[in-house]
């Protein structure tokens, strides 16, 4: 009897949180904007509209992905996080020379929603069951490119100020959601996203404290 | 039997015809490259800079540098060349769909050589790699200026902020700069050189300005009322004092020199007066703006193959 109580109270653990997402950084990015009012990320899915895309997509298969596309490459606008903070909360300008270099990507990031999943790590993160290539034709692909930076200028930051490297962009989001089949059983349930930066501007930009 | 000979002649001709229309040819490797703009400053012993392209395979004999025999970045106006070395050469495993499938490369590549002050410039650059087959990749990468870290540093940046806007591309189409500098004195400023041949700043627009800029202003916001012509060339120059512990901010607009390529990244010159000298102060390379390389079209690419060296050596004969 125990064992089965167990049994039950490990299911009820992996169950709740049906919908929790799981996605690469952007949903750490300061600010994340549509251009076009009605777009959402896959966060802000509302239970409903979860219903509403399921229901789009009607039958079963005997092996495989079927999958519904809710927002096709729909615009953003993105604060990212900034990079670097000189602060001088002194009483005179200090001088200084700053520097960074790491090695940025810009790139397509994934999120799932649901029992999706997300396999791989860092920025070789995708899609679990080739879920990928059955959505190449719906969301323009695009790759992670490793690009190493390697800045160094000298500053000057006033009494009351602080110098910040800010990163501001312009990105498409996809998103949609999945259902995966075997045996024409439903195994896999959920909202999968898709989020490409397409262009990053970086300014030095000095603020009051 | 004669009959027999010829029956067996037929079948085996036909099964050899059918085996060669079975046989898929083999598929020539390539790489779409679109050119750009490279400036750069070397500010550290270790830094690289990285040339990105696609191929069209994922495992090839030219996409590994165990087989690359020798570099160099040719210009091509005035055969003036640097050797360089391929340190790494990354390769995606995610393909990009254009026409097809292709697989995005980053060369990461350094200069094989220490220089002094010597600034390059290429303004039609090219990217020559020979392979151990005798073959040469032959990539017209765009402009190459590059400069080495410059010792002084008496100017001080407060804001650096580009604006940009779709011209023949995405590009910067100006520079907010707030500057200061810690000698013991008035400095005059009388240019600031862009470190490329691309655009140069507008000296007749350049305007002082008592507020900040957003990376999303536009040159006609900040410029109003002005009708801006981003290509009409005007003399002049730029006569910016900052004394001592005075901080001054201009807004300096670009007047594009040519139509090939795009200012993403770059180096600037500074060049002061200071108590009757000349001087120079190179500010490093920003990357003012990055793109995927999917923000471009398939038709904005250019094909390069692979050819024997030999054939190179023809052309260059022939052409000369």
């Amino acid at each position: 009897m125990r064992k089965i109580v167990l049994i039950l109270l490990i299911l009820m653990i992996f169950t709740v949180g049906y919908q929790t997402s799981n996605a690469s950084d952007y949903l750490a990015y300061q600010e994340i904007v549509f251009v076009y009012d009605g777009a959402r990320l896959l966060e802000d899915y509302s239970d409903d509209e979860y219903e509403l895309y399921y229901g789009k997509m009607s039958g079963r298969r005997f092996w495989g992905w079927k999958t519904f596309t809710a927002q096709d490459s729909e615009p953003v606008e993105f604060i990212k996080e900034t990079l670097f903070i000189i602060k001088n909360d002194g009483d005179t300008a200090i001088s200084q020379e700053f520097q960074f270099g790491q090695k940025e990507t810009i790139k397509k990031q994934y999120g799932v929603s649901g029992t999706l999943g997300l396999k791989g790590k860092g920025s070789e993160k995708t899609f679990e069951l080739g879920l990928e290539e059955k959505l190449q034709f719906e969301a323009s692909a695009t790759s992670t490119t490793v690009i190493d930076e390697s800045v160094e200028i000298k500053v000057m930051i006033d009494p009351g100020t602080q110098v910040i490297v800010q990163v501001h962009g312009e990105g498409k989001v996809s998103n949609g959601v999945a259902r995966y089949y075997r045996f024409f059983k439903e195994v896999k349930k959920g909202g999968w996203e898709v989020f490409v930066v397409t262009t990053e501007y970086f300014s030095l930009v000095k603020e009051r404290l | 039997m004669i009959k027999r000979l010829m029956m067996l002649f037929v079948l085996v001709a036909s099964v050899m015809v059918i085996l060669l229309m079975l046989i898929k040819p083999r598929e020539e490797f390539y790489v779409l490259y679109k050119s750009k703009s490279y400036s750069m400053m070397k500010s550290s012993n270790n830094e690289s800079f990285q040339i990105d392209m696609l191929a069209s395979m994922k495992e090839s004999f030219y996409m590994d540098e165990e087989f690359i025999v020798r570099g160099v970045i040719r210009n091509q106006k005035t055969d003036e060349q640097v050797s360089i070395e391929v340190n790494d050469i990354h390769i995606d495993d995610h393909p990009v769909q254009l026409d097809r499938l292709y697989y995005p490369v980053v060369f990461d590549v350094r200069l094989s050589f220490a220089m002094d002050s010597f600034e390059i410039t290429y303004d039609e650059a090219v990217l020559e790699l020979v392979f151990e087959n005798q073959e040469m990749l032959s990539i017209e990468m765009g402009e190459f200026y590059y400069l080495e870290d410059q010792s002084s540093s008496y100017i001080n940046v407060l804001e650096m902020i580009a604006t940009h806007e779709v011209y023949h591309g995405l590009t910067v189409s100006g520079l907010y700069l707030e500057l200061a500098h810690n000698l013991p004195g008035e400095i005059i400023i009388r240019e600031i050189a862009l470190g490329s041949s691309v655009a140069s700043i507008n000296p007749f627009y350049t305007k002082e300005m008592h507020t900040s800029v957003s990376y999303d202003d536009q040159l006609k916001d900040i410029l109003y009322p002005v009708n801006y012509d981003h290509v009409k060339i005007q003399e002049g120059e730029l006569n910016i004092h900052i004394r001592r512990s005075q901080t001054i901010a201009h807004y300096f607009p670009f007047t594009y020199l040519r139509e090939d390529l795009l200012m993403h990244r770059f180096y600037l010159k500074i060049i002061y007066l200071f108590e009757g000298e000349i001087r120079e102060e190179v500010i490093d390379d920003f990357p003012y703006i990055r793109q995927n390389m999917l923000a471009h079209s398939e038709e904005e690419y250019d094909v390069y193959y692979p050819r024997m060296q030999s054939e190179f050596i023809r052309e260059t004969i022939q052409e000369s």
